[in-house]
């Protein structure tokens, strides 16, 4: 504030305060046109000055500002500065300065975050060692963060190395610059599988791990907590980042952590856990149940189980299990945590029935857990977690289930001396509590499942109840409990207990249905008409194990077999009021909280519960006794003879018809394929005959045009007939042209006898001249323009010149024209030939198409026989061909 | 199971040139035809021999769509070695070859090993890039080239083990400093000095027998 007056003298403004407003405008005003590094560090600090008091007003108008100063690679100082003001300008509390006001943190982020860039500045100032400036920069992120997780996740991601560079300073050697990157990577990791995996890339276990080793294990601070919290966000349903926690032999490194705790129980015997401890033992048991969860999948699962007993976790925590001193509740998270470390894995389960407590007559771990379950002054939750914890023992371990049920034989007279597991369950029945009763049933009912041969087992052991009375089975013994009424715990427990053991296991129905009453209690319970919530549920079991008595019947017992059950369902209960109560478990919310996991959640005694297992049979066999029940035909179910008689003979036509339906079915498929095959092949032909029409029309246009040709070229002669005549004319000629030689050979001699007489010699030019013109013409008439032109031309110049020379143009011409002729005719010839070769292919074609033509009348008749045959099979067929197809397979289901 | 040396790899190159396929045939010997995107990383990891030493490989399979690339670029600083694959039947994804070499080369370590590879070499039928190209492109680059198939398995253990090779060999050389792992190098529990945190060698290793 110093500087603030100091800056008002400055700006001389004697006599009125400024506004804040105004002085945060002329600040940022400074930051903005200040060339002088210096003086913009000082409006920047001054800035920061007032950012908390006028946070709206510096974020309003400086945040801009603020921003370009920091996008501009600014000096320490001034980093350190601004990023302070942006810290203050984003923070999401409402400071004590501010006085009343709205929180605006959050709008400014928003303003902040329109631009990646900016946090990429901010991350990489990181880079600076300065705490001065790291740890501001840190805070803003987790500002931001806390403000606008989704998008800063986003932003940070896109920046490159940004992820890398936070995990960075997790190994600064300063631990409150490190401490605070723990708490920035908890948010950042938060629902963001990505960032969850880069961590792990960049060796996020190791040094977290690292962090929690120098903080000193299960008695550091909450650092260590924070780690172990960091942690959890890495690996929760994360099976990539559990795949990488194992593969780097992480596990090892929590066996100390473990260890750390018995060591200091030993050096401080009389000091209990400091809060911090249990809290940081917690999230660790969190993370080992993260990592062996039966919410994972097993191939995650089962090799993380055998990695805690490789490493020697599991010994570790199961002696800190029978170690004194534990808080209960986190004794609880303990038991729960060995339980799923051993559930369905052989080798861990063995192990854990050897573990042995400290007790003076020794007793297995498990003896003792069971004694404290069935203990009503343990808390609840570790009496739930107990029960847990021995599923777990049992599940898919029909080894151990064997010996639970083994001990309760009365064969093993010698193992009576000491307390087993079964001894402890059968006393919990026997006791006045009833979570005890809910629990030891539910127990009992985890050495049945899935193990049809314990099922019989047990229907051979006795209690004896007291000295001077027979023992009576624990069949009995459990029904009598059901009978007595009691707490809603107890009844469901004994329910549970029932249901599990007649399940699947025939000899036990009957067993059951021998005990007196059992079925007219059950019947009358489910008939009642109680719409108490918890009296619903009791019903529904019943019903339950009433559909449980049908579905695994043996019809050993007359009085009540399979059908005479359901007669007595129909009639008593009515089978819609059956089916209905058979439903409300399901309905129930504890049911579906039940189905979805394993662990049994029990907070306060009286909060009722359904088991994991239980859940799931019923689930299995809802529906098979919904169906079982229901009467198959009539909705009166009672049948009479003739009605059953009509039912067989129904039934007897039924099945032909289907027999007949499946035949005719075949046979429409093989003739659907049959005709299909013809379609395709009629179509084929069509094709071939388009092509070949197209073929024959090609070669008659080529034939065409070969005559075209010939026509259109005028040196040619034209064919056949003019081309007779061209040659007779030409014979004609030749033979005038002979003639006319004579003559002038007659005429050259007369010409020499009449020497002397020029009139005639004249004359007789005269004469040959005509006559060569006579020539002319008739080639004229015949020959082009051209051939004319050069026949008068001589006629015009040879007025004066002698015959002989005009006479040999002609013979030659004539022998060029007859030259010409040869050729003409030698390609006449030629095209004779090829035409005589294309009309035999078009011979040839027509009969191929032809030959096609007969097929497809062939095809036509054989689709019309099908057709045929298919209308005398009782199917109509329409006449349409395209439709056909469909109308078959429409045609198919009608006439089924 | 102890290791000498830990190195960590990554697989880039555009979507659907077998990434994730190259990585399941390495690391479990199979082949899966039908592969769904991989979305974000994928982690895989197997010990290999070399030169006597026990190496186990850590194999991170990345996203090769564009939507992924700034989360695959968060990989590059930690690894030290690179498989960058095209498909041979595909010829963008060979033309994009340099933008990812860009790329890895900006973002990664200056020693990273790139090795390239031409997959689906089975399918020679469909082949649009020669093998010649290919070697071309790595000769220019200074890469080490190499046809493979993750469906036949052709070339897929040599890839990855003549990248770790070359891995090694920087090594000897003394060209990587192996004490930052951040270089995606990490020393085998028996290879650690001994100090205040680890009991002895002996011990550290045998725990480390226990757990791998």
């Amino acid at each position: 504030m110093d500087y603030f007056f100091g800056f008002k003298s400055v700006i001389s403004q004697p006599e009125a305060e400024p506004s804040p407003a105004d002085t945060v405008l002329r600040l940022v005003e400074r930051v903005t046109s200040s060339t002088l590094l210096e003086d913009k560090r000082d409006a920047c600090r001054a800035i920061k000055a007032l950012s908390k008091k006028y946070r709206l007003e510096v974020g309003a108008h400086g945040l801009d500002a603020l921003i370009e100063v920091l996008n501009g690679q600014p000096d320490l100082e001034t980093s350190s500065f601004v990023l302070e003001t942006l810290c203050n300008v984003t923070s999401s509390e409402v400071f004590e300065e501010e006085g009343v006001g709205s929180p605006v943190g959050e709008q400014f982020t928003e303003i902040f975050l329109k631009k990646a860039e900016n946090v990429i500045s901010v991350i990489t100032l990181l880079d600076e060692y300065d705490f001065h400036v790291r740890l501001p920069a840190i805070r803003l992120l987790m500002n931001l963060l806390n403000n606008k997780s989704k998008e800063m996740q986003e932003i940070v991601l896109a920046c490159p190395m940004g992820v890398a560079k936070l995990i960075d300073i997790l190994s600064d050697s300063r631990d409150f610059v490190r401490n605070e990157a723990l708490l920035l990577l908890i948010q950042l990791t938060k629902s963001n599988a990505n960032i969850q995996n880069i961590i792990a890339y960049e060796r996020g276990f190791d040094q977290l791990f690292q962090v929690v080793r120098s903080e000193g294990y299960s008695d550091g601070g909450i650092v260590v907590d924070d780690s172990l919290q960091l942690m959890l966000n890495l690996l929760k349903r994360n099976a990539s980042n559990q795949t990488v926690f194992r593969e780097e032999s992480c596990m090892k490194h929590i066996t100390p952590f473990f260890q750390s705790c018995q060591q200091s129980e030993g050096g401080d015997p009389t000091g209990s856990w400091s809060i911090q401890k249990i809290s940081n033992v917690h999230s660790m048991l969190q993370v080992v149940r993260t990592l062996v969860s039966p919410a994972n999948a097993t191939q995650v699962v089962s090799p993380a189980q055998k990695n805690v007993a490789g490493c020697g976790l599991l010994s570790e925590l199961c002696a800190l299990l029978m170690s004194p001193g534990v808080p209960a509740d986190i004794l609880s998270e303990i038991i729960c945590t060995v339980g799923e470390s051993i559930r369905g894995c052989r080798s861990n389960q063995e192990f854990f029935g050897q573990v042995m407590a400290s007790s003076s007559p020794p007793r297995t771990a498990l003896v003792v857990l069971l004694m404290s379950m069935v203990n009503e002054k343990q808390p609840v939750p570790l009496r739930a977690s107990v029960l847990y914890c021995f599923e777990c023992f049992l599940y898919k371990n029909d080894f151990s289930q064997g010996q639970i049920i083994q001990a309760l034989l009365p064969t093993s007279a010698e193992a009576m001396q000491q307390i087993s597991a079964g001894q402890l369950l059968c006393g919990g029945l026997f006791s006045t509590d009833c979570l005890s009763h809910w629990l030891s049933s539910v127990a009992l009912s985890h050495a049945l499942v899935n193990n049809t041969n314990n099922r019989e087992l047990l229907l051979r052991v006795h209690l004896a109840i007291a000295k001077d009375v027979a023992p009576v089975s624990l069949l009995q013994q459990a029904f009598s409990i059901l009978q007595l009424g009691g707490k809603l715990q107890t009844r469901l427990g004994i329910l549970t207990l029932l249901s599990t053991w007649l399940a699947d296991s025939p000899n036990s129905v009957a067993q059951f249905l021998k005990l007196p009453n059992a079925v007219a209690f059950l019947t009358a319970l489910v008939a009642s008409n109680e719409h108490d919530d918890q009296e619903v549920l009791v019903q529904s079991l019943c019903a339950f194990l009433l559909g449980l008595c049908v579905v695994y019947n043996n019809d050993a017992n007359s009085n009540f077999s399979k059908e005479s059950l359901c007669q007595l369902i129909t009639k008593r209960i009515g089978v819609e009021t059956f089916v209905d109560k058979l439903a409300e478990i399901a309905k129930h919310e504890v049911y579906s909280k039940a189905l979805k996991h394993p662990q049994i959640r029990i907070n306060t005694a009286a909060d009722i519960q359904f088991d994991h297992e239980f859940c799931r049979l019923y689930k299995g066999l809802e529906g098979v006794i919904a169906k079982a029940v229901a009467p198959p035909t009539s909705p009166k179910g009672a049948e009479s003879p003739s009605e059953s008689m009509a039912l067989a003979k129904y039934k007897d036509v039924i099945r032909e018809q289907d027999g007949q339906i499946q035949h005719l079915r075949q046979r429409l498929a093989a003739l659907e394929g049959g005709h299909i095959a013809a379609q395709s092949k009629i179509e084929e032909l069509n094709v071939n005959v388009q092509h070949l029409q197209d073929q024959n029309t090609l070669l008659k246009a080529q034939r065409n045009n070969n005559v075209i040709i010939d026509e259109g070229e005028p040196s040619t002669p034209p064919p056949e007939s003019s081309t007779d005549k061209l040659v007779k004319e030409l014979e004609a000629l030749r033979l005038d042209n002979e003639r006319l030689r004579g003559q002038l050979e007659e005429q050259q001699q007369a010409a020499n006898h009449y020497v002397g007489i020029p009139p005639s010699n004249g004359l007789a030019v005269e004469f040959a001249s005509t006559q060569s013109a006579s020539i002319m013409d008739s080639f004229t008439t015949h020959e082009d323009v051209q051939v004319c032109s050069f026949f008068r031309q001589p006629e015009s110049t040879s007025a004066a010149n002698p015959l002989e020379p005009e006479l040999k143009a002609v013979k030659s011409r004539l022998e060029a024209m007859e030259a010409e002729l040869g050729d003409s005719q030698k390609r006449l010839a030629d095209s004779l030939s090829v035409n005589a070769g294309l009309e035999d292919e078009i011979e040839r074609v027509k009969k191929d198409q032809e030959d096609l033509l007969v097929l497809l009348a062939d095809q036509d008749g054989q689709v019309l026989k099908y057709k045929d045959r298919l209308k005398n099979l009782g199917q109509t067929v329409s006449e349409d061909e395209d439709d056909e197809l469909d109308d078959l397979a429409g045609d198919d289901e009608l006439s089924v | 199971m102890s290791y000498a040396y830990l190195f960590k790899y990554i697989i880039i190159g555009d979507t659907g040139v077998g990434k994730s396929c190259l990585l399941l045939q390495f690391t479990d010997k199979r082949f899966q035809p039908v592969h769904d995107l991989t979305i974000g990383v994928e982690f895989g990891a197997r010990m290999i021999t070399i030169d006597g030493k026990q190496i186990k490989l850590q194999i991170w399979d990345t996203a090769g769509q564009e939507a992924f690339r700034s989360i695959t670029r968060s990989y590059y600083r930690g690894a030290a070695g690179a498989l960058l694959v095209y498909d041979i039947t595909r010829r963008d994804t060979f033309n994009h070859l340099t933008t990812w070499l860009e790329d890895a080369r900006q973002h990664s370590n200056s020693n990273m090993v790139i090795m390239l590879i031409g997959n689906k070499s089975d399918l020679e039928s469909r082949r649009e890039v020669k093998k010649e190209e290919g070697e071309a492109f790595a000769r220019e680059h200074g890469l080490v080239f190499m046809e493979t198939s993750a469906k036949t398995a052709a070339n897929v253990e040599e890839a990855f083990i003549n990248t770790a090779r070359e891995i090694y060999e920087k090594i000897q050389e003394g060209v990587f400093d192996i004490n930052n792992e951040a270089n995606g190098i990490k020393l085998g529990p028996q290879h650690l000095p001994s100090n205040a945190n680890t009991p002895s060698g002996g011990a550290s290793a045998s725990q480390g027998g226990a757990c791998c």
